[in-house]
């Protein structure tokens, strides 16, 4: 039997129809739908947990850090789950700098703003920024990786560590948000450092979810 | 792949003329066995098929096919390691000949004790050692899957095999015998 078989040929068409794959369209359309939900969930939980905090800091520094922010956050997303123009997906040092270098972007980012925001060094800082960020970040990781399954033939892991730290540093944003206190130690260990965390969580779920491996052909 | 990936499912079959043959080629090259090489191939074009939606209009399919068929083929032989007891041949190689009703207890316990040795062996010799002794491939074909030369293959499943000895036999009379 050679590849040109009719009944080779047959048996794979049979095969690939026991197993329905929506289109692409369907499915851009239902990722859209995912995020958004996801997005409106994360909102109301922050907002549950006390929503936005003025701080003692100045609103500049506080814009300065957010936006700073979310541009590194929007760049992280675009980077870690785009594939470029390749279906191999970005090459891995790509996916290593979000998933290992992105926090201490962050965290450069916040040592900036208080070199040109000196007085808010003493801000008041909030208790619990650590668990905010992997509360809000850990369930759409896991979600996505879920809902939309992908098998990536290169670095799966590398690339689940990345998407979860794009989510952290989006999260991130609220968080930053929720606390913007300007002491740098608590910047580092409660809001740039848990985004390593997430990032080893990415890193196991893409291993077990994104990984190229044998499915059932579903025969009889 | 393209029109595949819109919705038109007719287009699986001519992708499939297209891809197949190139594909199936790459995968024989790699197990050496017909119809592992045609469940494989339809592995691959089952996981094309279930990833249609994130193709990249523009995108070389050829090389992701590739990949995707390389993992299956490593999976699939570590499944083979696994699943497959080392043959009867090698037992004897390694234990020379058991005696009586104990023969087939004792070459399961052989077996069992080969598998611990490889496994903390150095990858590099279990890997030669595993392509020569276990999958049967010949010194050049396994020096070429491990872009080794012939010579470096022959040290490596030396030495492999001095390790198991030393540790499946460490007493000397076993040990000449086996060798």
């Amino acid at each position: 039997m050679s590849a040109t078989s009719s009944e080779l040929k047959r048996r794979i068409v049979d095969a690939i129809r026991r197993h329905p794959s929506p289109a692409r369209r369907v499915v851009l359309l239902n990722t859209i739908w995912l995020v958004l939900a996801i997005v409106v969930v994360d909102v109301g939980l922050f907002c549950a947990l006390g929503g936005p905090s003025r701080g003692t800091g100045s609103m500049a520094y506080l814009l300065f850090t957010e936006a700073g922010w979310a541009i590194i956050a929007c760049v992280a997303v675009w980077i870690a789950f785009g594939r470029g123009r390749s279906m191999l997906g970005r090459p891995r040092r790509w996916l290593f700098a979000i998933a290992v270098v992105l926090p201490f972007a962050l965290f450069g980012w916040m040592l900036l703003a208080a070199t040109v925001f000196p007085p808010t060094l003493t801000a008041e800082s909030r208790h619990g920024c650590t668990a905010m960020t992997l509360a809000l970040a850990i369930w759409p990781t896991t979600l996505y990786a879920l809902v939309r399954p992908e098998s990536v033939p290169l670095s799966p892991g590398m690339t689940g560590a990345a998407r979860a730290a794009a989510i952290g540093a989006c999260v991130g944003v609220l968080t930053r948000w929720w606390c913007p206190g300007g002491k740098l130690i608590h910047l580092a260990l409660s809001h740039a450092l848990p985004l390593l965390v997430l990032s080893g969580f990415g890193w196991l779920l893409g291993q077990r979810l994104g990984r190229v491996y044998r499915r059932p052909s579903g025969q009889n | 792949m393209e029109r595949y990936a819109a919705g038109d499912e007719a287009a699986f079959e001519e992708l499939y003329d297209l891809i197949a043959p190139r594909l199936l080629g790459f995968i024989i090259q790699r197990v050496r066995d017909l119809p592992t090489a045609q469940d494989l191939l339809q592995q691959t074009l089952l996981q094309i098929h279930l990833a249609r939606s994130s193709f990249i209009t523009g995108a070389e399919v050829m090389p992701w096919v590739f990949a995707i068929a390389r993992h299956l083929v490593i999976d699939a032989a570590r499944c083979h390691r696994s699943c497959v007891p080392i043959g009867a041949d090698l037992i004897n190689e390694l234990s020379g000949s058991l005696d009586g009703a104990d023969q087939i207890v004792e070459a399961h316990e052989l077996v069992e004790r080969i598998e611990g040795e490889l496994a903390r062996m150095p990858p590099q010799q279990r890997r030669a050692f595993e392509l020569h002794k276990r999958h049967g491939l010949s010194l050049v074909a396994a020096a070429q899957t491990l872009q080794i030369s012939v010579g470096a293959l022959k040290v490596r499943v030396h030495r492999a095999r001095r390790t198991l000895e030393a540790a499946l036999f460490p007493s000397e009379e076993l040990s000449k015998e086996a060798v």
